[in-house]
């Protein structure tokens, strides 16, 4: 039942995944990230109280800028990556792609609120109003909107797998459907103005020591983008080596028999996950008792995958 | 009444007469016979149960007069406002209406056939979309002829066939879409409206837009091309990603 194509593809993805993994290895990098997001970022709160001069019409609330835009240019990435990894899931159907996507969901929503918040607490003294409807601030409601959609499908699913699969569904959707909704705002909002059109601050020519500290400003929302995702990525991953060694077990036991639907194949988890020893460790343990009764009730090949509760 | 097997023993699938079939036996054309098979097979139940047209379409009216009480549209400034509350109505339509239809295929079972059938997913997706944006034109109508009456507005004009059949459209793709990912989780219903509205936005202000345009008799403009990128794009991915939801 296509044992050969599996197989291959294994040795395949195994290269691939190889040099995919050496380049992103989460576990190389979480350790440095959790102090380097640390003093980055007190780098940066220190470069924009001290560093950045006064804006001269706004005076010192034009700094939350230099929190509020690198947040969304972050947020977007990652709902970019999240788009990648749902395609790739769907494409694949390999938990570690859905591992990036949702790790990757959680903080865009994350990033997005806090670039809602930000922004509204910096419109209200320049602007006189909390909110807006401009075309930049509805189209960032709506992608929030359906980030968080995408988490409370995961939440209502029945089951990881079909969590997986709707939420990939979602993040695909939203990707594509982004443009579409910010081109529709931009035209509901310039063909028919509304009662006020407000001119935000240039972020053209910003004086260098500003566009400095916007940079310096980036690359630290980077860093700490990197360090909740690889955190996430990390635990995710404890999760799903923790699932297939449940299933394992719970192939062991008599009359389960049946695989959790839709988790990692036990080749894929090892590959991945490391934890190849202690899956052999954890099978040979199986006491002498319980293993020919074990043999002899489950199935010798995983039965279908019926929507088993957790 | 009928079970998801007798379905099957029924009223085959794949259509067995039909000259047109005989003549080209490329797939493309057997694809669509399975597609309109399955469009009828929907509208047959519509026709017999009367569920979605009857109550749904007394519910958009219903929305309508909540709209009136609500924003006042009693005044002459209706007609800056009304077109919003119409398509505020279609879009709670639209809901109910999916919501409702994917919770009873999960009752009834129909899915299983499906599966076994030799009807592709993506085949299913296009027939449920038909299928939807049928009835849920059917309940426009109902509400647009209450609109004209309500209102007084000139609203039934051929120029609105293309946006509300575009419009339409882009209700049922998204609709069939989320309405199959929502009947497949806990939540059910409550979970559609959260999923279905973000999405549709683009779909809402492009008919809005063209319906004031309509109205004021200007013609729906360059929202028509929103709705075709946006039809567009549902239709190209949706049977793909219909199939990736109703795997199991």
């Amino acid at each position: 039942m296509g044992m050969t194509g599996a197989v291959k593809g294994a040795a395949m993805r195994g290269r691939m995944g190889e040099r995919l993994a050496a380049l992103v290895c989460v576990d190389r990098w979480r350790p440095l990230l959790r102090p380097l997001a640390a003093v980055a970022i007190l780098l940066d709160l220190a470069m924009i109280f001290g560093y950045a001069p006064a804006d001269r019409l706004q005076g010192d609330v034009q700094r939350i800028f230099y929190v509020h835009v690198p947040l969304a240019i972050v947020a977007f990435f990652a709902f970019f990556v999240v788009f990648v990894g749902s395609v790739g899931y769907l494409f694949t159907r390999q938990a570690r792609w859905d591992v990036w996507a949702r790790s990757s969901a959680e903080v865009a929503v994350v990033f997005t609120t806090f670039v809602l918040m930000t922004g509204s607490l910096w419109a209200k003294p320049i602007w006189g109003t909390w909110w807006t409807w401009d075309a930049r601030l509805t189209t960032t409601l709506l992608l929030w909107l359906i980030g968080v959609g995408y988490l409370l499908v995961r939440t209502y699913s029945e089951n990881d797998e079909r969590a997986a699969r709707f939420a990939a569904v979602i993040g695909v959707i939203a990707f594509l459907d982004v443009p579409i909704i910010r081109q529709s705002v931009v035209w509901w909002r310039t063909l028919h103005p509304g009662p006020t059109i407000v001119q935000q601050s240039g972020e053209i020519g910003l004086p260098p020591a500003m566009l400095l500290t916007f940079l310096v400003s980036l690359l630290v929302m980077g860093i700490v983008y990197l360090t909740f995702l690889f955190e996430k990525v990390h635990l995710e991953r404890q999760k799903e080596a923790a699932n297939s060694e449940r299933r394992r077990l719970l192939e062991l036991l008599p009359g389960e028999g049946g695989a959790l639907p839709g988790e990692a194949l036990p080749g894929e988890a090892s590959l991945y996950f490391g934890n190849q020893v202690a899956a052999e460790q954890a099978w040979q343990n199986v006491t002498p008792s319980t293993a020919p009764t074990a043999a002899l009730a489950a199935p010798a090949v995983p039965a279908v995958r019926t929507g088993t509760p957790r | 009444m009928s079970t998801g097997v007798a379905n099957l023993e029924r009223a085959p699938v794949r259509p067995s007469g039909g000259l047109l079939l005989r003549m080209q036996r490329s797939e493309a054309w057997h694809s669509a016979g399975r597609v309109l098979a399955l469009v009828r097979k929907e509208l047959a139940l519509e026709a017999r149960r009367r569920e979605f047209v009857g109550v749904v379409g007394l519910f958009s009216v219903l929305v309508l007069v909540v709209f009136t009480f609500a924003l006042d549209l009693a005044s002459d400034q209706a007609a800056a406002v009304a077109p919003g509350a119409l398509w505020v109505a279609f879009a709670f339509a639209a809901t109910l209406g999916f919501g409702r239809a994917s919770a009873l295929e999960r009752e009834w079972g129909t899915l299983d056939t499906l599966l076994l059938s030799p009807v592709g997913l993506g085949e299913v997706y296009v027939a449920r979309v038909l299928s939807s944006a049928l009835a849920l034109l059917a309940v426009e109508g109902c509400t647009l002829v209450a609109f004209t009456i309500f209102f007084n507005l000139p609203v039934l004009q051929w120029a609105l066939l293309p946006m509300l059949l575009l419009g339409t459209l882009g209700l049922a793709t998204a609709g069939t879409l989320f309405g199959a990912i929502a009947a497949s989780t806990r939540a059910r219903d409550l979970l559609l409206p959260v999923l279905l509205f973000p999405v549709i936005v683009p779909v809402l202000i492009a008919c809005v837009r063209a319906t004031s345009g309509i109205i004021a008799g200007e013609g729906p403009g360059i929202w028509l091309t929103l709705l075709v990128a946006f039809d567009a794009i549902f239709l190209m991915a949706g049977p793909w990603l219909f199939g990736a939801v109703l795997e199991d």
